[in-house]
């Protein structure tokens, strides 16, 4: 008998029985029969569901996803476990004594520790056009729901970014939060698997799982831990969040319909999907449902009123999070699956969206920002500018926009970050944000204020910083897009405009707060940053300076996947905008998409049929009624 | 003031660019760096001097944003404490100035002279020349820069003669006074009080000497000041700066001529731009030595409003104050209160509000008496059925090969004991029938009127009808086809049977 069998079937069944007879407080009458009873209910249900799982899903499954990971020495199941490794540790961490305080958090700690490094795994390959990593396995075969996580170029700096800025998150959160420290660690670790679990998910069931799975870590945070008003800001956030999403679901679950009706199976592969082109009207409403919940996520005005009610309430680790990654979402859902799947009305849109996030974004947002009288309310407006630039590099659609707009969700993410780190530091000493209450901090805080003025500066894009390559870049898209047309010019110059405010906000409130007279008698002896606070930022502050002198290691391994996303989505929204039908969708050949972009995606009687079709997009393949 | 004399030097470097003399624009910048980066460092070691005794600006004083440390009215006779920055101050002042021999002399004169001797032509477009460089704008040039010459003689001087001339005028200087306050902290106030106001009243130490690293640095800059002006002194033919630079110019030199009746004045050139020195300096010594500034109080008096409005820098700042600043500060008041009630009252409250409403018009009927629920169960269940009751005739067609074969399927909708009847078309029957689809075949620009009527079980009935097309064959002159409640038609594929 070999030892494979033992491993898959009993070992899961054993731990899980384990842990679940450990569960049950002492005490009653007869523990040990509650303990034994729990334990072998728990460890039969995960045996059942073992014997139970379809074994010719996993063969076809299998079939499915051809044999590259093994050969190109890509451990395919590291997605699997950066994914699970923070969901399991938060499930373990329910089972130990919310009074062992450092074993929590050392164990909260090292888990995501961990994580961080498994994901520097990541980077050991060449990241060439196509999926790395992939792994496919059936979920729900009967509604085509499959486990299907990869990596391109795209997701893999923000998957990073991810591992990253959370252990520093959570570390300097140990430095501020002193209360119900066990339901603490449980939030980030499950935050922290939904979040990667949305980065790496090529199903859109399983996306829509994780990207609402994401939500109640973040309302737990806010009311938790938060602020005065921290209940309905957290409501707020939740309800705007929610409907956004919902939409989304709508909208997928009616490309899910049309690719039956096409093929005559069922798929939420987003690969599969991405060969549907939808009647004209349905591709305009279902990327109005998509975009919807992905703006109100970014956010773009005039959805982003929640963000500054939820950063301001959220105590400081989650805003860092809340910033540097949720944030990322929503540009990294839009660049994914809005543009693409529904390519045709993201390309004949995106003059007016880009007006939207100019305007509406970059100006608007740097403009009410200067005016706001509250700190972190203040970085929260230039949120919203700063991620007007990542959502134009987007909606331009040139190679080096996309890559400066993938690069600035990482910039802002980083800087962004810090900045909500060294606001949650003057905040911890002086429990105020109110910009009049500060003056002349370089005085007693100068490690302080260098720290804040380097962050400022590459939060404004000053050359040798990261900033600066990111919004260089879209600049640059912004001005040779061809989607933009004539508005193309108007458009960067209000982008450029855009960084002059940025200027004038960032540097009138670090003018304000950190020289000048010392007038407040309360900060005369404030002290310098802790030991704590200082580990937190160094990552953040060395990674400034590495993006900004050294931006070729993160553009170089980006290139291929923006390529591959820019190349389908050029080819794409051709044929969605002059051949949709007005009445039936149609399925493309493959030989529209890049080279390897298809990998891993659920073979289909009637799509090969389109494939073997010569006739290209004009081939329409008739319903199966 | 060094910092508007820079602004003007600027405007000398842009005309030698503009008349196309790059090099001596580029030998003014580049002397002017000497005596320029001279004259700085030379207000900054007066400027050290005097902390000895008054701080930095108080903040919050209204109008003036001069810091009395640096004005020039508190300073005077300064030359019998401080030689060296006097001297090297008065050489980097004569350059400035345009004293015959200095750098600034060569290289000013090299521009001017450029401006009055040459004509730089556009490029050709279409062999025509872009824009014609008219013969009275070189001479007009030459004028313009003889007569800033002179006024940058002028306030260079008035800026030398107040600071290192007459009386001092900072305080009054007790031999052995010694400072109460910490020399590192000028400016900062620990005892709350402020300095007291500069003037004759105040009592402080004789001023003193800056420290070899400020004066050594004086020296060396003093002596480029000099002699640098020998990298370009055309007319006596020593110019080895030119001969580097010509080659980076060699293409953008093809455009300038020679003005015609401009040779050999060279030398007489010079002359007025010399005479500018001589005028500028010798008002200045008239004004400020001779007189200690007496005229320029009358012309105040005289003339208050001009005097305050070129004291006021031309009000250039207030004036982007007023436009650029006021208007960007007003729009992010706007946003910020629109943001605060427009968008988030209306996003947020007004939906909650429309949310709640709706919750307290339901929670009305939820009133828990069974009766009501009866009651309304028998209302609706009385609609279900007068519309089970009711015949319906909903027809759909099915056109997506009209263009190929002309073929059309017109389908109604099933129901209860529905029999159909169709009309309008020679395949149809007469009688009611349980047939729910009609293809029609149809010529090319073909119109037909289909009716069908709809017999339920209780045999009521009703009619509806449809009217089917296709379009001519040279590709289609009525707009596709026509399905009577249709949407505008998006132009079809081109199928290869169509033809």
């Amino acid at each position: 008998m070999s030892f494979q069998p033992f491993l898959y079937w009993l070992l899961p069944s054993l731990v899980v029985g384990v842990l679940a007879a450990l569960a049950p407080r002492s005490g009653g009458s007869r523990p040990e029969l509650r303990r034994l009873g729990l334990g072998v209910v728990a460890g039969v249900t995960v045996l059942a569901v073992r014997a139970l799982w379809p074994e010719a899903g996993d063969t076809a499954a299998a079939a499915a996803a051809p044999g590259t990971p093994a050969a190109s020495g890509e451990w395919p199941h590291l997605l699997n476990v950066l994914v699970g490794l923070p969901a399991l540790a938060a499930v373990m961490v329910l089972f130990v004594p919310r009074q062992m305080l450092t074993l929590l958090r050392g164990f909260t700690l090292a888990v995501l520790a961990i994580g961080f490094l498994a994901s520097l795994l990541l980077l050991s390959v060449p990241m060439t056009a196509g999926w790395h990593f992939q792994y496919v396995k059936d979920w729900m075969p009967a509604l085509g729901i499959r486990w299907h996580v990869a990596v391109d170029g795209i997701s893999l700096w923000l998957i990073l970014l991810t591992t990253f800025t959370t252990p520093i998150a959570v570390y300097a959160s140990f430095g501020s939060v002193k209360t119900r420290i066990k339901e603490l660690c449980f939030s980030f670790l499950l935050l922290q698997s939904a979040m990667l679990g949305a980065f790496v998910a090529l199903d859109l069931f399983q996306f829509y799982v994780f990207w609402e799975l994401m939500l109640v870590p973040m309302y737990l945070m806010i009311g938790i831990w938060g602020g005065a008003e921290k209940i309905k800001a957290a409501i707020k956030f939740f309800i705007y969040t929610m409907s956004g999403s919902v939409l989304m679901l709508a909208a997928m679950v009616y490309l899910v319909w049309s690719h039956q009706k096409l093929t005559g199976t069922w798929s939420w592969d987003y690969l599969a999907l991405s060969r549907v082109v939808l009647p004209t009207w349905a591709q305009a409403t279902c990327f109005w449902a998509f975009s919807l919940a992905f703006f109100i996520k970014v956010p773009m005005w005039p959805l982003h009123t929640w963000l500054p009610d939820a950063h301001v309430q959220a105590p400081t680790g989650g805003s860092v999070i809340l910033a540097a990654v949720m944030l990322k979402l929503g540009t990294y859902a839009y660049l994914r699956f809005s543009m693409g799947l529904f390519p045709g009305p993201a390309s004949s849109r995106a003059a007016q969206l880009a007006g939207f996030a100019i305007l509406g974004g970059i100006i608007y947002g740097a403009l009410v920002a200067w005016k706001q009288q509250d700190v972190k309310r203040l970085v929260a407006y230039s949120s919203v500018a700063h991620l007007g630039y990542v959502m134009l590099g987007l909606f331009g659609v040139t190679p080096v926009g996309m890559q400066g707009a993938v690069l600035q969700m990482v910039n802002h993410g980083i800087s962004t970050g810090a900045l909500f780190l060294l606001v949650g530091v003057i905040y911890d000493r002086r429990h105020t944000r109110m910009v009049e209450e500060f003056g002349g901090l370089a005085k007693p805080m100068p490690i302080y204020a260098a720290c804040f003025l380097i962050v400022t500066f590459a939060s404004i894009g000053v050359p040798g910083t990261n900033g600066f390559i990111g919004e260089f870049m879209i600049i640059m898209g912004t001005f040779s897009s061809e989607r933009f047309g004539t508005f193309a010019g108007i458009h960067t110059i209000g982008a450029a405009l855009g960084v002059i405010l940025a200027a004038v906000y960032m540097l009138s409130v670090v003018q304000k707060m950190f020289f000048g007279p010392l007038t407040h008698p309360k900060n005369r002896n404030l002290p310098d940053l802790t030991a704590r606070e200082t580990v937190a930022l160094a990552p953040l502050v060395a990674m400034i300076f590495v993006i900004g002198f050294f931006p070729s290691i993160f553009l170089d391994r980006m290139r291929d996947g923006v390529k591959v996303a820019y190349e389908n989505f050029k080819n794409v929204s051709g044929q969605a905008v002059s051949f949709a039908d007005d009445r039936d969708a149609q399925i493309l050949p493959a030989s529209m998409f890049h080279k390897g972009f298809l990998d891993g995606a659920p073979e289909t009687k009637a799509a090969a049929a389109a494939d073997a079709a010569p006739a290209g997009p004009e081939a329409r393949v008739e319903a199966d009624r | 003031m060094l910092a508007y004399s820079t602004v003007s030097q600027l405007g000398f470097m842009f005309i030698g660019v503009g008349v196309g003399a790059f090099a001596a624009g580029f030998f003014h910048v580049f002397t002017h760096a000497f005596f320029k980066a001279c004259l700085f460092l030379g207000a900054g070691s007066v400027i050290h001097a005097m902390h000895a005794r008054i701080g930095h600006h108080a903040p919050g004083a209204p109008g003036d944003d001069t810091d009395p440390a640096q004005d020039m009215r508190n300073m005077g006779g300064l030359r019998h404490w401080m030689p060296l920055t006097r001297w090297t101050f008065l050489i980097s002042c004569c350059a400035i100035a345009g004293f015959p021999g200095l750098s600034g002399f060569w290289s000013k004169d090299e521009i001017l002279w450029k401006a009055f001797s040459s004509s730089p032509n556009g490029p050709n477009i279409a062999k025509e020349a872009l824009w014609q460089w008219p013969s009275w704008l070189g001479p007009a040039l030459y004028v313009a820069g003889i007569v800033a010459a002179t006024m940058t003689a002028f306030y260079m001087f008035r800026a030398y003669f107040t600071t290192f001339h007459g009386n001092f005028r900072g305080w009054s200087i007790v031999k052995g006074w010694k400072d109460h306050g910490n020399h590192a902290d000028h400016g900062v106030d620990h005892d709350g009080g402020q300095h007291e106001e500069p003037g004759a009243g105040m009592k402080g130490p004789t001023p003193h000497e800056s420290a070899w690293p400020m004066t050594v640095p004086l020296v060396v800059l003093a002596a480029f000041a000099l002699f640098a002006g020998f990298l370009i002194a055309e007319p006596i033919h020593v110019a080895p700066l030119a001969h580097l630079l010509e080659p980076i110019f060699t293409h953008a030199d093809r455009y300038v001529t020679a003005r015609a009746g401009s040779e050999g004045m060279m030398w007489l050139m010079m002359a007025p731009g010399f005479l500018a020195f001589l005028a500028g300096t010798g008002a200045a010594i008239y004004v400020y030595w001779n007189h200690q500034g007496a005229p320029e109080r009358s012309f105040q008096r005289q003339f208050p409003r001009l005097y305050s409005l070129v004291y006021d820098k031309w009000r250039i700042d207030e004036l982007y104050d007023a436009t650029v600043v006021g208007m960007v500060d007003a729009l992010a008041d706007i946003f910020t209160m629109a943001d605060k009630w427009i968008i988030d009252g209306i996003l947020a409250k007004v939906s909650a509000a429309l949310v709640g409403a709706a919750g307290t018009v339901l929670r009305a009927l939820q009133t828990g008496r069974t009766q009501a629920y009866a009651a309304s169960m028998v209302v609706g269940l009385a609609g279900v059925g007068w519309y089970v009751v009711r015949p319906h005739a909903e027809l759909s067609v099915d056109d997506a090969n009209v263009r190929q074969s002309g073929q059309v399927v017109v389908s109604v909708a099933p129901g209860p004991g529905y029999t159909y009847r169709w009309e309008g078309v020679e395949a149809a029957g007469s009688d009611f029938s349980s047939k729910r689809t009609l293809p029609i075949q149809l010529q090319p620009g073909e119109r037909k009127n289909v009716s069908v009527t709809v017999r339920n079980a209780f045999r009521s009935e009703t009619k509806q009808t449809v009217t089917v097309a296709r379009p001519d064959r040279p590709s289609g002159v009525p707009p596709g086809v026509t399905v009577v409640p249709g949407r505008p038609q998006a132009p079809q594929l081109p199928q290869q049977g169509a033809q």
